[in-house]
Formats: structure tokens, sequence, C-alpha cells
């Protein structure tokens, strides 16, 4: 009779038809990339991104949008903490004020702010239409990024790069 | 003679000779809601309790009351260990609080000499002195430059692992 070995708690390895990430989401990183997704005036775009895990319980994005809605060439964005819980999600934003002029703003879903980031996230440079990140959470597998048009008469092209980090 | 059972799911640590926090404490996240609590002149610890020990690093964003320039609020960006006095930030606030359009911004690192992690942004004349882990404990200590009572305020989200 072959006795099976102490099995030691750090590794996963041998363990069968169990893998890490049914444990505890291993790090990686998930590209964020959309150009093209036209949002309706006011209308709100749900941007998946599929993280390969489900057992996440937060997830650390770092978002650039186009370039400065002031027409600078340098990129504003945002960095936002998902959870599984909406109300919990928090933003940390840059956005071009103009000439000697730069904000960095702090959104807390749970304090009730609308938004979780500066209007930054628009292919058009123009001060006059622009979309925002409304919402973050962790769903299923996916890290679902709320854009919102923020213009109640214009259509609007989205704009947002980045990396989303788990683990 | 006993025969060990396979272990049916890695989710369980029950039969393993250590402790899940051993084997990794599991990531939590703390809600911060701190909403006009009135502090004293000098240094403050609000402390939140965590589930599991073994924690290493935490980081955060942290948000105060003050609005810049009507377009978002003012806030922070730090991270802190399992020590004292080794957290560091990213802090920005208005020149002059909602009413003068400009922000400045500033890093801090409490390791390298710095006597707090953030600009003057969680109530009239409070900033953030130290995040720290502390055994099941997450505290964070703001300080109250000012020599009278002054209300804290403070939202956000914890990350620690």
């Amino acid at each position: 009779m072959r006795l099976r070995q102490t099995t030691d708690g750090r590794s996963h390895a041998g363990l069968s038809g169990v893998g890490a990430d049914d444990h505890h989401a291993t790090p990686r990183s998930v590209e964020v990339n959309n150009t093209s997704q036209v949002i309706a005036a006011g209308a709100t775009y749900d941007l998946d991104i599929a993280l390969g895990t489900s057992v996440a319980v937060f997830c650390h994005a770092a978002l650039t949008g186009g370039r400065s809605q002031t027409g600078g060439l340098w990129r504003e964005g945002v960095d936002v903490y998902a959870t599984r819980n909406a109300a919990e999600a928090i933003g940390h934003g840059t956005r071009d004020g103009g000439i000697y002029k730069s904000y960095v703003m702090t959104y807390s879903k749970q304090n009730g702010d609308a938004r979780l980031s500066p209007i930054v996230f628009q292919s058009a440079i123009s001060p006059v239409i622009g979309i925002a990140l409304k919402d973050a959470v962790l769903t299923g597998s996916n890290l679902r990024l709320s854009f919102v048009n923020t213009s109640p008469t214009f259509s609007c092209t989205l704009w947002v790069k980045g990396r989303a980090i788990i683990g | 003679m006993r025969i060990q059972s396979t272990y049916p799911m890695l989710t369980d640590h029950g039969g393993l000779a250590i402790l899940p926090e051993q084997h990794h404490p599991p990531v939590e996240t703390v809600t911060i809601q701190i909403n006009g609590t009135s502090i004293s002149a000098g240094a403050n610890t609000q402390t939140f309790a965590l589930t599991y020990s073994g924690h290493k690093v935490a980081r955060a964003i942290l948000r105060g009351p003050f609005t810049v320039d009507v377009v978002g609020n003012a806030g922070a960006y730090v991270v802190g260990t399992d020590a004292a006095n080794q957290s560091a930030g990213f802090s920005m606030m208005p020149s002059e609080i909602a009413f003068y359009p400009t922000t400045y911004m500033g890093g801090y690192s409490r390791m390298h000499g710095d006597t707090y992690v953030s600009e003057i942004v969680f109530g009239q004349s409070i900033v953030l002195k130290d995040v720290r882990i502390n055994g099941t404990n997450l505290e964070l200590t703001f300080q109250n430059l000012s020599g009278i009572n002054q209300l804290l305020y403070c939202h956000g989200l914890v990350i620690v692992k």
C-alpha cells in the first residue's frame, strides 16, 4: 500500500481538477482597449473585460482617455478600484484644466458620487461632449466598466485604453 | 494505520496543519466611511477590523470633502505595510478650498522622513499621517494640525493582502 504524502498547503501541484484560480485569483493583467464604441447622447455603455477567473475579489485598473479635452498633447485618465459591490468602487482621476491648470480628483460611489472619473474618455477634443466612467464592478469573471455620455444632445465615441490587474 | 484522504477542494483548508493565513491571507477589501467625526488636535487613529492576520500590504484611494473646481473631490492615493511609519502616498488639494480652481499635488514617504502622506484634504487642517496593518486591524492615523477640534471626513476603499 502506498501512503499519500502530507500536502503542503502552499503548493497547488498534484491537486486534481482544481486550478489555482479556483482557489484564489492568480496575479495577472488584462488589456483594456476600446476606441470605436459610439455612445448615444445620455446613454451608458457597459464594457466587459474578461479577467479569466471568477474568484477575484477586487480589480485595479489604470485607464487613459483620449487626448486632453482642451487640446493638450498629454492624456487624461483614472485609477479605479472595483469590487463585487458596485457601491464600493472608487476612482482617482486627472483632467487637463487648460493653461496653468490641471486637476486631480477622487470619486467614491460609496459617498454617492455620480461617476468615478472626470469626463475624459471621449475621442473628440471638445469641452462640450464627453464620456466619463460611471461605474466599475466585478461581475462573474468580468470587470464591467460602465461609461456614460454626459452630453444630452450629441453622440460620442468612446476612447479608452489601459490595463486591469488582479491578484 | 490511518490513511489520509484526498482533499476534495483546494478552497477547503480543513485538515491542513496550517491556518489559512499561513498559506496566504485572502485578499480583503475595507470600505472607509467617516462622515464628520470630531477629532481633537494631534494624531488620531481610526481602526478597522480585518478578518485575517498576516497581511503585508495595503493600498487605498481615499476621498476628502473638498471640491476641486466642481468636477470632483480632493483626496489621496496611499500605500502602507505591516509596520508603522512606512507608508507613502500621492495627494492633491485645492489651493483655496472650494474656491480657487487650482490644485497642488505632492508625493510623500514616511520612510524617507516626511511627516505625513497627504495634503490637507480630510477636513480643515486634517492630513493622513500613516497607514498600517497591525495584526487583525487596519489603522489609518490622521493628524489634526490645528489647536482645536476638527471634523474628519474620509470615504474610500482599502485593499489589504
